[in-house]
């Protein structure tokens, strides 16, 4: 692959970059450079249409669903079907009534307790890690992340992954959470760490590195790697 | 049968939110933007035995709403004002006022339809040249080239050297 080639196929490749594009921004330096302008572009394309969401749609969509089929069910239904959609809903949208501040200081504390690497700790079998993840139901595709450190841990009473990433040249720290999940994406960060906690479909991740892009970069990977779309 | 109503919810509480944030800067308004995802949530109930795989549902979602929002010019021709409604819009209250984020919404405003759509696509849904190309029933390189060619022009009108509407034309 060339660079011409990169240069086309990265932006319109985003969010996941395959292996042979990540590999030649790897060793060229101008195309690396590229990638990282077209990252920037992502993330201010995110944050400028970043419109905010009116407060209980999911629960006005989950109460229509309700209506709608009690209206075919009969009316002697109603109650059940409410319940029932009351509670797969707090079951799932804990974090709609969590309050942000404190999640937010559980995960970072949780982070804070996981072990760093040893320097001359090699890259872990891709094998390894997707055993670990399949331990708390998620799916692991191999090939798109390089993980240095992994090991189950408890995130508020729930079972968690904590990774530890290469990304550009440097480590970052994933919490994968299949059980915790936040409504939207929460900006964390400490000195000289950026990171953040974002919302899956299947629970949330937190995600910590040396710099923005590493954060970005590592999320878009782990998106890809796990079925936490 | 509980299975169908949690993944119903989970996928509710999934996608209601990105869906949302790409139904208004499809329509830019709120209230129709709600519209299209309760109506797009009904759909996907009616068909929820089909969707059992999260990230298929996701994309089955999206195409949805893109069809939802076709299908309401099919009832009524919205008149379309090219003034900046961020001017005078209340709908736009909350979101990012810095000068750089208006400049981007002003560009993307800017792409033709069939460039705008499949930036948002990407941006907002987070989707692959590949799953775009399937959802709105064009080849991937087509795709791929209409992204790059987006992001282009986006970038050249943020810079002030460009119009829209002239790497569309080639």
């Amino acid at each position: 692959m060339n660079c011409e080639e990169f240069r086309n196929a990265y932006a319109a490749a985003r969010p996941r970059v395959p292996a042979e594009l990540e590999a030649h921004r790897r060793w060229c330096r101008a195309c690396a450079d590229f990638a990282t302008h077209e990252d920037q572009l992502d993330r201010q394309l995110v944050q400028a249409l970043n419109v905010e969401v009116p407060e209980g749609l999911a629960d006005r969509i989950l109460q229509r669903n309700v209506n709608a089929r009690v209206r075919r069910l009969g009316t002697w239904h109603f109650a059940a079907a409410a319940a029932l959609v009351a509670l797969v809903s707090a079951s799932l949208m804990i974090g709609s009534w969590t309050d942000r501040r404190e999640f937010r200081n559980d995960i970072v504390t949780a982070l804070n307790e996981q072990p760093l690497p040893r320097v001359q700790d090699a890259l872990l079998a891709d094998a390894e890690v997707a055993e670990l993840l399949r331990g708390v139901g998620v799916s692991y595709r191999s090939g798109l992340v390089s993980v240095r450190l992994a090991r189950r841990c408890q995130v508020r009473g729930t079972e968690a992954v904590y990774l530890v990433v290469q990304a550009n040249g440097t480590d970052a720290s994933v919490l994968v959470m299949p059980e915790l999940s936040v409504d939207d994406r929460v900006e964390i960060s400490g000195d000289g760490w950026q990171g953040a906690i974002v919302r899956c479909p299947k629970g949330s991740m937190a995600i910590t590195g040396l710099s923005d892009q590493a954060v970005a970069s590592v999320e878009a990977n782990m998106r890809a790697a796990t079925n936490m779309l | 049968m509980q299975d169908r109503h949690a993944f119903f919810a989970s996928l509710v509480t999934g996608y209601s939110a990105e869906l949302y944030r790409f139904a208004f800067w499809l329509c830019r308004d709120r209230g129709i933007a709600e519209d299209l995802v309760q109506e797009t949530f009904a759909r996907s109930w009616k068909s929820i035995d089909q969707l059992r795989d999260m990230a298929a549902a996701k994309a089955w979602l999206f195409s949805t709403l893109r069809n939802e929002n076709a299908r309401r010019f099919e009832r009524v021709q919205p008149e379309y004002d090219d003034a900046d409604l961020e001017q005078v819009a209340g709908d736009y209250n909350g979101i990012d006022d810095r000068p750089e984020a208006f400049a981007l919404r002003t560009a993307i405003r800017k792409l033709p339809e069939e460039y705008r759509e499949p930036l948002l696509l990407q941006v907002l849904g987070g989707f692959s040249g590949e799953d775009i190309a399937a959802m709105i029933g064009i080849k991937a390189n087509a795709v791929m080239v209409r992204i790059h060619r987006a992001r282009n022009m986006v970038r050249r009108q943020l810079l002030g050297t460009d119009d829209a509407g002239n790497e569309a034309q080639q």
